[in-house]
């Protein structure tokens, strides 16, 4: 199935710019906003070597300055917002996002402290019912350069997954197709939240063996609470799971890398925090998890032991010698 | 339905059956048509082999399938697409009811007099005190919840109503109640064992339902009946039927339904707006019915409990199949005063989106949204099977959802989840299995020291469960104390069923039928209760 009708990128920064130029080069019509916040985004995005972010799109893509503009007549939306802009988004489109649109996020992360997946913050607030979740181990620069990826699609609808292969898919770009959206969103959180562990490890100077022993028990427990939460085994061992989270851990450019690094290293969290530059959803992917973990009643020690120093300040050192040594 | 309608509709079910079959065959491996008439054939042949009547009916039956058997073999395309109208137009011939108007009204105004007049001779005593005015049965019926809403959208749309299922009394109490708030007939699908008796049969007919034999098992047979009730719905007809798709066998409320017939509302929908009918909406009414006791209790629990685990998915010898127990049934209800509570939840549109006075879609904030919306592709409503199937999924959590908030919590209940509750403590066995084995003929309670605390601690759940909206409570729990709740429970308990659930001996309950505290006790389970009635007895 290919849309004639426009389809609408909302998301400042390179990941929206980046979609929207890939629907544009496929020959789709695009409708872009590109946020309010583009500058700090764009200069996030140039030092990361993101050098094409939202500068040089095809003439083809039509820049809006609202939602609402871009949103138009779309039946395809893509809402390229982090988890923590997600909310105050649908709420902004509210009855917009109506039922005849296939609504796709790209949000990695949970909505913080209530657990909510992106798609469950999308149906509390909105009439769409035909969601996805596009998540994946990329990087925005890869694709630009024209590297192979391999982006998974999470929908119940094999509407929604039809028309995002039609919208993105090209000889470097697959699209994997699953119905597991639960696992591909939850997957996303904990390879965010173990991006942030890894800098923070990297900032600690905790050798090899520490830090994978730590990552891994980490993704086991973030694995046991998507299992609890309806997420299959299988989406936690692809690309959107243990392929991202490799990407996430080994990035040293990432955002919650960079931010987990300075908390090792001695900075104290309230001040990484108050940087907007370091602004991460790793945090949020902390608190969520450790709130699945209690909801679903599955020990998960060692996300609360990195959500009690990222977020919570908690001594690095100490918390984590404590937690290796207590071998759970 | 009327004869002449009848005969239109078996023809419509014939074609879309026809068409639907053959358009999937594109996608299909080779010989899908001919595997599934094969598929009919055989199953019915074994069928028929296994009856053991020789009336005419099995005997016309058997010729048909004969027929077909012969047919099939080397059979052509176009033979076979023949072959497959004919089968269809057999099925749906089965199925198709006769409705009568007149005789619908004759049945509903006179039934409660016979039942009023009929019961009333258990207790002439009572009778006569009353008399001029004779107890109407009306009384032992509370009907409550969404009634006007519901009225409403019958003028506004097709109601698809969908109750919970526990008894085959269900029929006649539901069938009843919605005639009594003013519904028109409802079509619903009705057991074949129940239109054996040529004058049940008849009322049967001409009170909406259409049969539906549930020893059929094959796949063209399930097709017939979904496009049947979808055909009856496009034409305007109520329908009502068990998502469930059997009785419960533990008392519990459902918490997993049968999406195929539930997603003839949105078949329905999708084929109305296609036809531009100007009133093209689909409204579903979940509906929740409590008993203080169930008919066919026992059985139904035993069936839960057997040992090989395979439970009988149709029961026929149970005691809904005898006469003689359905009027001690309703002579115990009658003497005990009972109530059968029957709630109706507030309707959904065919997606799961609650709907407001007017009929309109709202959406999780509360907003109206337009449920075309949901089945538009490039602007024009179409079908999509792996769409709807998602969209019914939704609607079967919504009515799941439903039936958990208006399940009304009655004294019997909060008895059997205080005695289970008993029974986990002093055995220290919390699987049912085991803790079955363990417990012996008569467990004996004191009734001040053990049994009121557990019951006052049920109650309390029950009561701030209710108070939260997740559960109601029949209105004399809110105000009873435990001794009494206890008293009127047992009141129940000890009589109908053949061993009583539990009786009063002096200060002491007994326990006497555990089974049976499993079955009731089945209708608060998930509300977390059951944790808690263990830890009140686990204080003693």
């Amino acid at each position: 199935m290919t849309t004639s009708a426009p389809i609408a990128v909302l998301g400042p920064g390179s990941l929206g710019a980046l979609l929207a130029r890939l629907v544009a080069l496929g020959g789709q019509p695009v409708a872009w906003w590109g946020g309010e916040h583009a500058p700090l985004l764009e200069r996030r995005a140039r030092r990361r070597g993101e050098r094409d972010a939202g500068t040089t799109l095809p003439p083809e893509v039509r820049r809006c300055a609202t939602p609402e503009e871009a949103l138009g007549s779309a039946t395809l939306v893509f809402l390229a917002v982090p988890a923590g802009s997600l909310l105050d988004l649908a709420r902004r489109l509210g009855e917009r996002l109506s039922p005849d649109r296939l609504v796709v996020h790209t949000a990695k992360g949970l909505e913080g402290p209530s657990g909510r997946r992106p798609t469950e913050i999308l149906a509390a607030e909105a009439p769409a019912r035909r969601l996805g979740a596009l998540a994946g181990p990329y990087l925005v620069a890869e694709v630009l350069a024209g590297y192979a990826t391999t982006l998974v699609l999470g929908s119940r609808f094999d509407e929604v997954h039809q028309a995002v292969h039609d919208a993105l898919a090209t000889e470097r770009i697959r699209i994997e197709r699953t119905h597991d959206v639960a696992g591909v969103e939850l997957a996303g959180a904990a390879a965010v939240a173990l991006g942030a562990a890894a800098g923070l490890c990297s900032g600690l100077r905790l050798g090899s063996g520490a830090r994978a022993v730590l990552l891994a028990r980490a993704r086991q427990e973030a694995l046991h609470l998507g299992l609890a939460s309806g997420a299959s085994a299988e989406t936690f061992g692809g690309p959107a799971g243990l392929a991202d989270l490799l990407v996430a851990t080994n990035d040293p450019e990432g955002l919650g890398y960079r931010f987990g690094r300075r908390v090792g290293a001695g900075e104290p969290v309230a001040s990484v925090r108050e940087d907007a530059e370091a602004r991460t959803e790793a945090l949020r992917a902390l608190e969520g998890l450790r709130t699945i973990a209690r909801r679903t009643a599955v020990p998960a020690p060692t996300l609360e032991a990195l959500r009690d120093i990222l977020v919570a300040g908690a001594p690095p050192a100490p918390t984590l010698d404590a937690l290796l040594r207590s071998g759970s | 339905m009327r004869p002449e309608e009848g005969r239109e509709v078996v023809e419509e079910v014939v074609r879309r059956v026809q068409a639907d079959v053959l358009a999937s065959r594109r996608t299909a491996p080779a010989g899908a048509l001919e595997s599934l008439i094969n598929d009919a054939v055989f199953h019915e042949t074994e069928r028929l082999r296994r009856e053991r009547a020789g009336n005419r009916q099995t005997q016309a039956e058997r010729a048909f399938w004969r027929r077909a058997q012969q047919r099939l073999q080397h059979a052509t395309e176009v033979e076979l697409v023949a072959l497959l109208g004919d089968i269809v137009r057999w099925h749906a011939g089965e199925i198709v009811g006769r409705f009568d108007p007149r005789v619908y009204r004759f049945t509903i105004e006179i039934v409660p007099w016979i039942l009023t007049v009929g019961l009333n001779t258990a207790a002439p005593r009572r009778m006569l005190a009353d008399l001029p005015r004779l107890p109407r049965v009306r009384h032992n019926l509370v009907v409550r919840g969404e009634v006007d809403l519901v009225r409403r959208m019958d003028d506004l749309g097709t109601i698809l109503l969908v109750p919970t299922h526990s008894s085959h009394l269900d029929s006649v109490t539901v069938g009843w109640s919605a005639a009594d708030i003013g519904l028109p007939p409802l079509t619903y699908g009705a057991g074949l064992n129940l239109f054996t008796n040529p004058v049940l049969s008849f009322f049967m007919h001409n009170l909406g339902s259409y049969r539906v034999d549930r020893k059929k098992r094959h796949e063209l047979y399930k097709r017939v009946l979904k496009e049947y009730a979808t055909v009856t719905l496009e034409r305007g007809y109520d329908n009502l039927f068990f998502p469930g798709g059997t009785r419960s066998r533990n008392g519990a409320i459902e918490r997993r339904l049968k999406l195929g017939l539930l997603g003839t509302g949105l078949t329905a929908y999708v084929h109305n707006l296609r036809r531009g009918k100007p009133k093209p909406n689909i409204y579903v009414v979940p509906c929740t019915v409590n008993y203080h006791l169930v008919l066919e209790a026992e059985t139904l629990i035993e069936d839960y409990l057997k040992e090989e685990g395979k439970s009988r998915y149709i029961i026929e010898d149970d005691e809904a199949s005898s006469w003689r127990k359905w009027l001690k049934f309703i002579h115990n209800l009658w003497q005990l005063d009972s109530r059968i509570f029957i709630t109706y939840g507030r309707p959904l549109d065919p997606f799961g989106n609650p709907v407001d006075d007017q009929g309109r879609s709202l959406d999780p904030r509360g907003r109206a949204v337009d449920p075309r919306s949901f089945v538009l592709r490039d602007g024009e409503p179409v079908h999509d099977a792996q769409r709807d199937a998602e969209y019914t999924k939704d609607l079967g959590r919504a009515v799941v959802e439903t039936y958990r908030r208006d399940n009304t919590a009655l004294g019997t209940n909060v008895l059997a989840t205080a005695a289970l509750g008993l029974l986990r403590a002093r055995t220290g066995q919390s699987d049912v299995y085991r803790l079955l084995r363990a417990v012996r003929p008569a467990e004996t309670f004191r009734l001040r020291e053990e049994v009121f605390p557990v019951v006052e601690a049920v109650l309390d759940g029950v009561r701030r469960r209710a108070s939260r909206g997740e559960l109601r409570l029949a209105g004399e729990l809110d105000r009873q104390d435990a001794a009494t709740v206890t008293a009127d429970a047992l009141r129940h308990f000890g009589t109908y069923h053949q061993e009583p659930v539990a009786v009063r001996q002096g200060p002491d309950l007994v326990v006497r039928n555990k089974n049976l505290v499993l079955y009731y006790h089945g209708r608060l389970s998930g509300y977390g209760l059951d944790d808690e009635a263990t830890a009140a007895a686990a204080r003693l």
